[in-house]
């Protein structure tokens, strides 16, 4: 049997809050974030006084900045895991999210725990009407932990609901009437009677479509869903932000896209109440704003890329390494032991995520941008650091801010991922 | 031997600065170049070697990339060329390394000259720009020239609660001095007014805080004081001339300590130096004119602190006093400096020197300081990292 732990858990919703037509409002990300830097701070947070790195991470997205080559190397970069990790990338559909807890657990009775399952999503611009941005992501291990995680009822036919081919910029979905009958809803079914042999818990239904997953859940006596009218469906990310939300009480959680279904069943443990209140209240959290920050146009940017460069300078650039000389902190790392510190091993320092605004400036002529806020920060640790403003957000001197992953730009074809200072809220 | 009062200008010269669509990079080179020899009073055999400085070759297709430049525009082999680049102190390191080898006893007579062409190409289509991934790993991050600065500009602003309009007071006094200058790029005055209407490029910064981009070059021709004093019609001579360079990017950006946002501790090493090699203890007193690197207006405010003409937090009450203005004390930039005059960045240092060489032998026209003996020429380059400081006097 498939059993493990939840041992931590984070979220990741922008504080965005866009309207969403009769399904209220959605998490809208801004344009510098992505499914990768959400599910970096979803992953961060995860791991925050975790006792030790995970031994593998596994990444679900259907929105990935990267179709190939994969994502799941950089939000371990991003989250400074060691470089001895077993990683995978599942980018298929909505129901990702929980095959990679199923795939976690395994790997957990198989000795290879703990894993981290990061699932993230933004919202696609092919009519995704119900969709939104954020992330989360659980830490999944053997032994004890906040929530016990079994995994149940699996299920796989050839039903095309929704697809794409290669270079389709929209999907393609089958006659609504065939899926209405037949599709995931239908699907979901499929794997909850195996759920408890006492009696079905309460059911979650997480499916590509809001409308269809509320219909689904309520006749299986599920309570409904009542983050997505806050956040919209949050794609692949969605099944594991329900069962967050729902985890200070014994459930069962179906995820199911197109012929694709899985079940999970959940028992709460110590802690568990914490992790739902948090969850609920990032749900219930955010700014509404009457639209998405638009991005900026980039037009004529088109900078050349140096896959060795970026590969050099990733302790760097993705894991905010400096090098500490005794008790002072170069960032980025000097080539040679700087002066006063000849002779001194070097050794890593990953830098504070937190300091104050020295100065800015509102900068108009930078390529990549339309007008990017740049600003020098004196970090708590005392270094220098220099980076851009988070998009949309005004800085002034003597702010406190924090330190989050960001993309700086798709220019010359390749994402520039950095870190950006975020005003303290 | 050093330099310091042993080297001589005995012939300078600079092309129109501005937009020239009708010259290209070597055809600016080549005159002034042929322009300093001439005003040397002698043939171009007799010198010896020269030094090119051009900053960014990849604004005029990798012309200039190389001394080979000087060679092709005026028919100068096989004598040795050497091109030096030090982002915005080139043209003035170009002098300082032909004047190390006169006073070294290497050569008798040598050239100087910076040549930049930067108006072939819009800065969006430059080389600069697609290569902002590559050149430094800060400039990846939304670098900008007038970024850099603007930091300074709102840090210096709330330190010491000055005002954008007291900014602008420096875009006013170096356009209004412009207007007497031939080689300026622009010879109109503005108001304040207009300085803040304009459009923002980097707040607090907008298009009249920053220096245009320019095509020009200049040049100057060096010599011994003693074959000088032998064989020149007229001559200055470098009284102290100081280079002060920090660790590149890294440093303004990311080192604690190395700048407090506040002025550039660059330009004071070099100050130091070159006061020392001259004996100026008390410069507002002994300097008759400074030419100081305003590529921004907060600069030129920063720039007066770290030269010593003020205390520091205090370069915004000098300007106000009128003291750098014509006719004030200290007057500052009465070329428009690069603010008006514009910057072709090689050629910029070589312009400044020509330009307290001329006042000092008294051949500046209508910018001429009456009875000046000395003055002082100051860049700045790259994000602080490089200063370059020379001060120049009559015989």
């Amino acid at each position: 049997m498939l059993t493990g732990s939840l041992g931590r858990a984070g979220i990741a919703l922008p504080v965005d809050r866009a309207p969403s037509g009769r399904a209220g409002r959605r998490c809208a990300a801004r344009p510098d974030e992505d499914a990768v830097t959400l599910a970096a701070e979803a992953a961060a947070e995860a791991l925050q006084g975790a006792p030790g790195p995970p031994s593998g991470l596994i990444f679900a997205s259907l929105s990935p900045p990267y179709e190939e080559g994969g994502c799941a190397q950089v939000v371990a970069e991003l989250t400074g895991l060691p470089s001895e990790l077993f990683t995978a990338d599942l980018t298929s559909s909505g129901r990702d999210g929980l095959a990679a807890v199923r795939l976690a657990l395994a790997l957990c009775v198989a000795g290879q725990g703990p894993v981290l399952v990061v699932a993230a999503h933004t919202r696609r611009p092919d009519g995704e009407s119900d969709g939104g941005d954020g992330a989360a992501a659980l830490l999944v291990a053997d032994g004890k932990g906040v929530a016990t995680l079994r995994a149940g009822g699996v299920h796989a036919e050839e039903l095309r609901e929704r697809w794409r081919l290669p270079g389709d910029a929209v999907p393609r979905n089958a006659d609504p009437s065939f899926t209405g009958e037949f599709g995931s809803a239908r699907v979901a079914g499929l794997v909850v009677p195996e759920a408890d042999g006492n009696g079905t818990p309460p059911v979650l239904v997480a499916l590509p479509g809001a409308r269809a997953a509320g219909r689904a859940e309520r006749r299986l006596g599920g309570p409904g869903d009542p983050a997505v009218s806050r956040t919209g469906v949050v794609g692949a990310a969605h099944p594991l932000l329900r069962l967050l939300c729902a985890l200070d009480a014994p459930g069962t959680l179906v995820a199911a896209a197109g012929g694709l279904a899985d079940a999970l069943h959940f028992e709460p443990g110590d802690g568990a109440n914490r992790v739902a209140e948090h969850a609920r209240a990032a749900v219930a959290g955010g700014a509404d704003v009457d639209a998405p920050l638009a991005a900026p146009s980039g037009e004529g940017f088109d900078p050349y890329v140096s896959a060795p460069r970026a590969w050099r300078e990733r302790a760097a650039d993705l894991r905010l390494e400096g090098t500490r000389y005794g008790r002072d902190v170069f960032y980025p790392p000097p080539p040679s032991a700087p002066p006063g510190h000849e002779g001194e091993q070097p050794r890593p320092q990953a830098l504070t995520r937190t300091g104050t605004v020295v100065t800015f400036t509102r900068d108009h002529v930078y390529p990549g941008g339309d007008v990017t806020t740049m600003v020098v920060l004196e970090l708590d640790d005392g270094s220098r650091f220099y980076c851009q403003a988070t998009m949309g957000d005004e800085v002034e001197v003597d702010q406190r801010v924090r330190l989050v992953p960001r993309r700086l730009h798709a220019g010359g074809g390749a994402v520039q991922y950095f870190w950006k200072a975020q005003p303290c809220r | 031997m050093p330099v310091a009062g042993q080297v001589a200008i005995v012939g300078s010269a600079a092309t129109k600065f501005g937009v020239l669509h009708d010259r290209g990079y070597l055809d600016l080179l080549a005159e002034a170049a042929r322009g300093a020899i001439d005003d040397a009073g002698v043939t171009q055999e007799r010198v010896e070697a020269a030094w090119l400085g051009t900053a960014e070759p990849t604004l005029a297709g990798l012309i200039g990339d190389a001394g080979t430049a000087v060679t092709e525009a005026i028919g100068f082999a096989p004598k040795p060329v050497t091109r030096v680049s030090t982002f915005c102190c080139t043209g003035m390191e170009a002098v300082r390394a032909a004047a190390t080898a006169i006073a070294a006893g290497e050569h008798e007579l040598v050239l100087a000259v910076g040549a930049e062409k930067m108006r072939d190409v819009t800065t969006r289509g430059s080389l600069v720009a697609r290569t902002a991934n590559l050149t430094h790993p800060t400039l990846a991050k939304g670098r900008t020239a007038p970024g850099q600065f603007a930091l300074l500009a709102n840090r210096y602003m709330h330190e010491y609660d000055y005002s954008v309009e007291d900014l602008a007071g420096v875009a006013v006094k170096n356009h209004e001095h412009a207007g007497r200058n031939p080689i300026a790029q622009y010879d109109k005055p503005v108001t304040v007014e207009e300085v803040l209407a304009a459009p923002r490029v980097a707040e607090p910064l907008g298009v009249l805080d920053c220096t245009p981009t320019t095509d020009g070059a200049a040049a100057v021709v060096l010599a011994p004081v003693e074959w000088a004093r032998r064989n020149a019609q007229r001559y200055a001579v470098i009284e102290g001339i100081a280079l002060a360079v920090g660790d590149g990017y890294y440093s303004g950006f990311y080192h604690h300590g190395f700048s407090d946002y506040l002025g550039f501790s660059v330009t004071r090493e070099a100050a130091a130096r070159a006061y020392a090699q001259a004996g100026i203890e008390a410069p507002r007193e002994q300097l008759d004119l400074v030419e100081c690197h305003d590529c921004f207006t907060v600069t030129e405010l920063v720039n007066y602190e770290d030269l010593g003409l003020c205390e520091r937090g205090e370069g915004g009450r000098l300007l106000a006093a009128g003291a750098t203005s014509a006719g004030g004390d200290i007057p500052v930039n009465l070329s428009g400096g690069l603010q008006a005059c514009g910057h072709p960045v090689g050629a910029t240092g070589v312009r400044m020197i020509k330009e307290v060489a001329d006042h000092v032998t008294e051949r500046a026209g209508e910018r001429q300081v009456e009875g000046a003996r000395r003055g002082a020429a100051h860049t700045l380059g790259g994000p602080g990292v490089a200063a370059c400081v020379a001060v120049i006097g009559a015989p």
